[in-house]
């Protein structure tokens, strides 16, 4: 019984911070979107999506990862989603370092100088909901026997 | 007594075992090594990392705990962009390099850009603040008033055509601290407002 409980908890916990970070990351526009041959040159065009500046995906991520901090009534609130995830599952799991990347591409250093990746950023939240879910598969799956 | 260089390049050897093995490669072939940031000035605390900024083949960008490396090639080093950036005038006014002073140091002069990049940067941070606020635990509030008081600091000394300090002497800076609205009234009113149930880390902290 404890043990249906503690898996219906889990799931509901990924949901969420799926559900989170999938809003987060629709926040990121592709740089480019398709509008067909528009000016009839016999090529597909594409036209520049708008903007959003990396630092209003950072406080996103902030809002989302209190969020989830609140739900779980964590003894320390998280200082960023790496920390976050950290406390949930563990100091060495590949989603603790795609979120370190992830933070990074959103607020790194070569953002303020060359301009921001949010590109590579779009791919960190793809990578780490990817696993998520593949996880919350297993968790939801019925035990053997 | 050993000197500062020496004792940073020991942290670098040390820190830099934990690097991926494709980091520790492009680290051994860099030049022109610069220590920056709290280790440069003597004010690292136990869990500061180390930054370190050099010259390579290809722009690369490592963070973990314990490093942040920062490897530029030669043709981005004399550049406007970056020869007028926050970063570059930090390294070349605060840094240590290891082996002799690189030569682009010289170059290096606060650009007026840096400064339009930093207000831009201050006004969407307290945008997305204000319409995400509900959201955000109490202590991520006051995370973010620090952040932001010292974001201003930054851009006043930019403003100024001077280099930003490491973040440790920033919040040292009473005097500075007491001085952020001037020339920025209205970016100040708003952070003001919008910290005002967060003071303990608002304008008039230390940090």
């Amino acid at each position: 019984m404890r043990r249906t409980r503690k898996k219906k908890l889990t799931v509901e916990l990924m949901d969420s911070l799926i559900e989170e970070l999938e809003g987060v990351q629709g926040l990121l526009p592709s740089s480019y979107y398709s509008v067909g041959d528009a000016d009839g040159d016999g090529d597909d065009d594409t036209v520049e999506a708008g903007k959003i500046e990396s630092e209003e995906v950072e406080v996103a991520l902030a809002a989302a990862v209190s969020s989830i901090g609140k739900r779980c009534d964590l003894p320390i609130d998280p200082e960023s989603l790496a920390q976050l995830l950290e406390m949930l599952f563990s100091s060495d799991d590949d989603l603790v370092s795609i979120a370190v990347n992830l933070e990074d591409a959103i607020n790194g250093y070569f953002g303020e100088l060359f301009g921001e990746n949010l590109d590579l950023a779009d791919t960190y939240f793809s990578d780490l909901i990817a696993i998520l879910k593949e996880r919350r598969e297993k968790w939801k799956k019925p035990p053997k026997g | 007594m050993e000197k500062a260089s020496e004792r940073l390049r020991r942290v670098l050897t040390k820190r830099a075992k934990s690097l991926p093995a494709e980091i520790q490669r492009r680290l051994l072939l860099a030049g022109q090594i610069v220590v920056f940031g709290s280790f440069a000035s003597s004010l690292e605390t136990a869990s500061s990392d180390l930054d370190v900024f050099c010259v390579g083949d290809c722009r690369t960008h490592f963070k973990s705990s314990t490093i942040e490396i920062l490897i530029l090639p030669e043709y981005d080093l004399y550049s406007e962009l970056w020869l007028g950036s926050e970063l570059a005038n930090h390294i070349s006014s605060y840094g240590i390099p290891l082996d002799s002073r690189p030569e682009w140091f010289d170059h290096a002069k606060v650009g007026a850009a840096a400064a339009v990049r930093k207000e831009r940067r201050i006004n969407t941070y307290i945008q997305s603040l204000e319409k995400h606020w509900p959201e955000l635990s109490s202590e991520a509030k006051s995370r973010y008033a620090i952040k932001i008081r010292r974001e201003l600091q930054r851009l006043q000394l930019l403003q100024s055509g001077k280099p930003v300090p490491p973040t440790v002497l920033l919040d040292r800076d009473t005097e500075l601290i007491e001085q952020l609205d001037v020339g920025n009234s209205s970016l100040f009113k708003r952070f003001r407002d919008l910290f005002a149930e967060a003071p303990r880390a608002g304008a008039a902290s230390g940090g």
